[in-house]
């Protein structure tokens, strides 16, 4: 059952230079219930997709076109005040990238995540508050600790903190912006754990964005790689790591040192990403790819498919 | 700050990159712009602008360079029709060889081309006159505010003799007016001057006489208006009358101006003051002191604290303490106060002005700088530049200060309005220099000599309105520089 | 180094030191003092340290690269800055290339310094914003005025950005570091390190704030420099997946102290330590297939101000016994080059 389906979504940004094309066409569903993960590179269009999906783009950001169907409805359709009211951490809540260190300095946890709550539900101060105590008991910081502020906290447990804040209005579906970036190793690994816990207890949808594949791989169901506002491919979680066939997925996945196993030679790609205000013609990835063909440099290839659940956009591929 | 060790087509790309970069931020601030228009406005005013007035500042010269009544108002006034009558200036002074010899009596010798009289008498008590006619006013306007005689000559003489001159006012039309004083029909005549040249050494003599309408015609109430109540043709004549006193006398007068000035009502661009003097002369001079008080103070007071917060911040621990108090107990000090009592002990000269508002202008910025060198004394590249072995003096050189730069210029643009406003206020109070002639002092001059309280409103309120101005417009500068520099503030466009 | 002074080192510091070791650290330790509230400070019997470093030695051969691995709150990254100096050390010894610069003066420093570089983890603050390019690589050589013409420094310049893999140098000579991105200012840093032509490189998290990615291009380049400038590295990171790649030999620290050394493929084959053993644990892997063992370690790293008395490691770890909470256990050696501070070490 599908509970978000992205068509053609294409966000650009306005600023002194020109237009920076942000998102270009992106599409991907996600079935309730299931992780999607969103990789790719620093400035590939992640977090732009995010924060269009929750229509909270900065005031130079423009969505030129594209569908966005939650649960039956184009959620572009509605007005900022219904978005509001109803879907934005109603339904859909974010986990920002930084977040934890953006928590408020001078006001307790327990107030922060109770003001979320206050915000969105009718309800008195007291029961907010024991609402987000039974919340960070669900993350697994002790209801006890509401009275605390956030510099009491240690990096793990304000993460732990603002993933309680996202689900204060009981969302159907988390975005979640490089949850784990900054934290030690082993945090990392408990917050993760948290959260797929938390998935399957609460049947949450969720939507991962990080520029950490191994991450990706160890907590989602599908794969979504997105490179320079596009994405290149589109699948399970297992086929993208098991038969990855975009050159840039392959090489991506190369780039990662494995603890296990025999020691492997890594990978790296040649040259830099490209500037969003003047993408390269035809295919965006074509000046680093090893494959490039005349087609590539003056075409843009389309997603598409090239077996069940796998979609690609390549020339390789199709591309139609 | 760039390396020693660039070469030179290096060094010039990156000033190049270094303005381009600050440009492209600066230009799409419409505030800025808009401060940038005010501020070259007023430096225009302040550089061009003596060049569109041919007189010069009262503070420049000995005797105030009277160019119509007293607080006349600005020329353009007439264009509303309850002042369309206001009269201009009406000069009508001739020397010799521009006028007509109307009549003679006695050995008067008239050389009218070379602007000279001889007298040469050949008995004692003999007397000699002349009638001259200098010419016509033609007046079309209201009564006037006041007017003057004016004589101006050069005369040699031998022995001892005495020459009298006398104003003839004629009137072509009929006057009422007039009759009560008429000396002759349809004329008012009144004594310029009476000279002698008894008891004086030499025998040559420099006559400068101005004599304002009332003591001129002392038996008529409001000369001014009562001779000129009527608009019409009016003719000027002069006579000057030659008494011998010892035999032997000679007289050359070389005479190089005599005439009447009506003072006009209206004048210039902006009026005149209580003196007659030009105000829109005044202001653009006023314009040089103040934009160079600004900038002076302005510039003072931030390279004080600059230096101050880069060495407290940089020293840190009990001096950085120290220092920090003593700014504290500074800030607490009354400014304006102390001002003006040390402007009275000492003699109130521009530059000592900017020394002593930079002296109390300098504390707000030291703090600023301290904190930010502060932080950017925990940061990584200052850290690296130790790791390679920089000494302290290094350090506060090429890294501290450049990144201390753009806070520091944005501060400095925001401090000139407050140098403007405190040199103004000082001279306002009457409290500055007195042979400048600011803004401010105008004011001063508007609210002591009487022009406020007359109505002169293009005394006070024009340098009122550029004070605030200018100001305005360095606060709109200093405010597009501060979104720059201070990332905080950024806006995304 | 001397091979009387070597046994005696060997001796205090309980560990066996290689003859040709470049850097040696001999029961090295940095407390930094507290300041407390007012209150606290009258009622404190002691004065309060932040013991970020308890007490550890180990030595890096020359021309090898060598990986302190660790969380923050390790002690890792004041470690890096106590080898070269910017720190002065509480007590303990610090040797380079034989010499003991533990007491040196910072003028003496100045004369070593052209041969130790340090690179630091973060890209947006190990350069300063307003300076070009050009400026930041040649502020190494002019401060240590290693070269004596402008033809000479813009030369060098050149050849550490193609280095860097980053071409056409001129393209970046006159940028500023905010148009740069990430990993090209990262490039920059290095550079900046190599540009000297050091013996003795401290890399602190040099990759850890770039996309998971671009790390991989910047190890590299890391790797090529340090073979073709035979100088010693020492790599300080928390990812033990990629000092396996770079590094030889490796050590783990835990609040402080050093609780695993020894050659790095072996330890990552086989952990002795339950925390080296957690430290792998936690690794995600890229493959969706891969069965890894549950995380068990509970809660988070103590406080350095408040170590857990005996093992430090003890409140979180699986295995501990009474033993572990009285006793801190001492780093022993369990074969050649291997030593390990537990009671109960994995087999």
């Amino acid at each position: 059952m599908k509970i978000l389906e992205v068509k053609n979504l294409t966000t650009y940004f306005e600023t002194l230079q020109g237009y920076v094309k942000a998102a270009e066409d992106v599409s991907f569903t996600l079935k309730s219930g299931h992780t999607l993960g969103l990789a790719g590179e620093s400035g590939c269009g992640k977090t732009t997709t995010a924060l269009t999906i929750l229509r909270l783009l900065p005031p130079n950001g423009k969505i030129i076109k594209g569908k966005i169907i939650f649960e039956g409805n184009d959620l572009l359709k509605l007005s900022e005040e219904e978005f509001r009211k109803t879907i934005r951490w109603k339904k859909i809540s974010m986990i920002f990238q930084g977040a934890m260190n953006a928590l408020h300095p001078t006001m307790t946890v327990g107030e922060q995540i109770a003001e979320a709550i206050m915000l969105h539900e009718q309800i008195k101060k007291k029961e907010a508050l024991e609402r987000a105590a039974k919340l960070l008991d669900l993350v697994g910081v002790g209801g006890e600790r509401i009275n605390r502020y956030p510099h009491e906290f240690s990096g793990g447990m304000k993460q732990r903190a603002v993933i309680a804040m996202s689900l204060a209005c009981n969302p159907k579906l988390v975005i979640a912006d490089e949850p784990t970036t900054a934290l030690d190793v082993i945090v990392q690994a408990q917050v993760m754990k948290v959260m797929k816990e938390l998935q399957q207890k609460l049947n949450l949808s969720m939507i991962i964005i990080s520029h950490d594949l191994s991450l990706i791989a160890e907590t989602c169901s599908e794969v979504a790689i997105m490179y320079a506002g596009r994405i290149v491919e589109l699948s399970t979680a297992r086929r993208i790591f098991k038969e990855p066939l975009h050159p840039y997925t392959q090489k991506l996945i190369m780039a990662f040192p494995s603890i296990l196993g025999e020691k492997k030679e890594l990978s790296t790609i040649p040259g830099f990403p490209p500037d969003l205000i003047d993408p390269p013609p035809g295919c965006r990835f074509h000046p680093r790819c090893q494959y490039a063909t005349e087609k590539c440099r003056k075409e843009s290839p389309l997603l598409s498919q090239v077996e069940e659940a796998h979609y690609v956009a390549c020339h390789l591929f199709g591309g139609k | 700050m760039v390396s020693k060790l660039y070469p030179s087509k290096y060094k010039r790309q990156i000033y190049i990159r270094r303005i381009k970069n600050f440009w492209i931020d600066f230009s799409h601030n419409k505030i800025g712009f808009v401060g940038v228009v005010i501020v070259t406005f007023f430096i225009l005013l302040a550089v061009v602008g003596p060049l569109t007035t041919p007189y010069k500042p009262m503070s420049q010269l000995y005797r105030p360079p009277k160019v119509a009544a007293s607080y006349a108002a600005p020329s353009w006034i007439t264009i509303f029709p309850q002042y369309s009558d206001y009269n201009p200036t009406i000069n009508l002074t001739r020397s010799l060889n521009q006028t007509q010899l109307a009549n003679q009596t006695g050995t008067i010798t008239a050389e009218l081309q070379n602007d000279k009289l001889i007298f040469s008498p050949t008995t004692r008590g003999e007397n000699a006159s002349i009638l001259i006619y200098l010419g016509n006013i033609t007046y079309n306007y209201s009564p006037p505010p006041e007017f003057d005689l004016t004589f101006r000559g050069i005369i040699r003489f031998n022995g001892t003799l005495e020459f009298k001159t006398k104003i003839i006012l004629v009137n072509y039309t009929t006057n009422p007016k007039w009759e009560k004083y008429l000396t002759g029909p349809n004329k008012i005549e009144a004594t310029l001057l009476t000279f002698s040249t008894k008891g004086l050494t030499t025998n040559v003599s420099t006559i400068k006489h101005n004599l304002p309408s009332v003591p001129a015609f002392p038996n008529i109430p409001e000369p001014a208006q009562t001779i000129f109540s009527e608009k019409g043709k009016y003719g000027v004549y002069v006579n000057i009358t030659f008494y011998s006193i010892d035999q032997g006398n000679y007289a050359e007068l070389t005479l190089q101006g005599v005439g009447i000035v009506i003072w006009g009502r209206v004048h210039g661009i902006l009026g005149t003051n209580f003196h007659g003097c030009d105000v829109w002369t005044e202001l653009v001079y006023g314009a040089r002191i103040s934009l160079l008080v600004g900038l002076l103070s302005a510039i003072l007071a931030t390279t004080l604290g600059v230096i101050y917060g880069v060495i407290s911040g940089f020293l840190g621990g009990m001096i950085d303490e120290f220092l920090m108090r003593v700014v504290d107990v500074l800030l607490c000090l009354p400014v304006l106060p102390i001002l003006l009592v040390l402007s009275r002990l000492y003699s109130p000269n521009v530059y000592f002005i900017v020394v002593l508002i930079a002296i109390f202008g300098w504390q707000g910025l030291s703090r600023v700088i301290r904190s930010r060198v502060l932080s950017l004394k925990e940061l990584a590249f200052i850290e690296s530049a130790k790791a390679s072995g920089a000494s302290e003096s290094y350090i506060i050189w090429r890294h501290l200060i450049p990144n201390v730069i753009p806070i520091a210029t944005a501060a400095m643009i925001l401090a000139i309005p407050g140098a403007i406003i405190t040199e103004a206020s000082l001279s306002f109070l009457g409290f500055g220099d007195p042979n400048a002639s600011t803004w401010g002092r105008m004011m001063f001059w508007s609210r002591e000599l009487g022009g406020f309280s007359r109505g002169a409103w293009w005394e006070w309120f024009v340098p009122g309105i550029s004070i605030t101005l200018l100001c305005v417009g360095f606060v709109f500068i200093g405010h597009a520089i501060d979104e720059i520099v201070n990332p905080r503030l950024r806006i995304r466009r | 180094m001397a091979f009387d002074k070597l046994e005696f080192l060997e001796k205090k510091a309980g560990i066996k030191i290689e003859k040709d070791a470049h850097v040696i650290a001999i029961n090295l330790r940095k407390y930094f003092p507290i300041k407390l509230g007012f209150v606290q400070s009258l009622l404190a019997k002691e004065p309060v340290y932040v013991k970020a470093v308890d007490k550890i030695s180990f030595y890096i051969k020359r021309g090898e690269i060598f990986a302190l691995v660790g969380e923050s709150g390790s002690g890792k990254t004041t470690t890096g800055r106590l080898l070269i100096k910017l720190l002065e050390p509480t007590s303990g010894k610090i040797f380079f290339d034989g010499k003991n610069i533990t007491k040196l003066s910072s003028f003496e420093m100045r004369k070593l310094r052209s041969k130790m570089q340090i690179i630091f983890q973060d890209p947006y603050e190990s350069l300063n914003p307003r300076m070009s390019i050009y400026d930041i690589l040649s502020e190494p050589l002019e401060i240590l005025n290693l070269t004596s013409s402008t033809e000479e420094t813009s030369e060098r310049i050149n050849r550490v950005l193609e280095d860097m893999n980053l071409v056409p140098p001129e393209q970046f000579l006159f940028r500023f570091p905010h148009e740069l991105s990430g990993g090209q200012r990262q490039r920059v840093a290095v550079a900046r390190a190599f540009i000297v032509n050091p013996e003795f490189i401290v890399a602190d998290e040099p990759v850890s704030m770039l996309d998971a990615s671009i790390r991989t291009e910047v190890v590299r380049l890391i790797l090529e420099m340090v073979k073709k400038a035979h100088c010693t590295f020492l790599f300080i990171t928390h990812d033990i997946a990629l000092s396996r790649y770079l590094s030889s030999r490796l050590a783990v620290m835990y609040l402080g102290k050093i609780v695993e050394m020894g050659p790095t493929e072996e330890i990552i084959k086989n952990p002795a330590h339950p925390y080296t053993q957690a430290l792998i644990d936690a690794v995600p892997v890229p493959d969706p297939d891969a069965r890894r063992t549950e995380v068990v370690i509970k809660g988070e790293i103590a406080s350095p101000i408040y170590p857990p008395p005996g093992c430090r490691f003890h409140p979180r770890c699986q295995y501990a016994t009474e033993k572990c909470r009285q006793k801190e256990p001492e780093l022993l050696a369990i074969s050649k080059d291997r030593y390990v501070a537990c009671f109960h070490q994995l087999k």
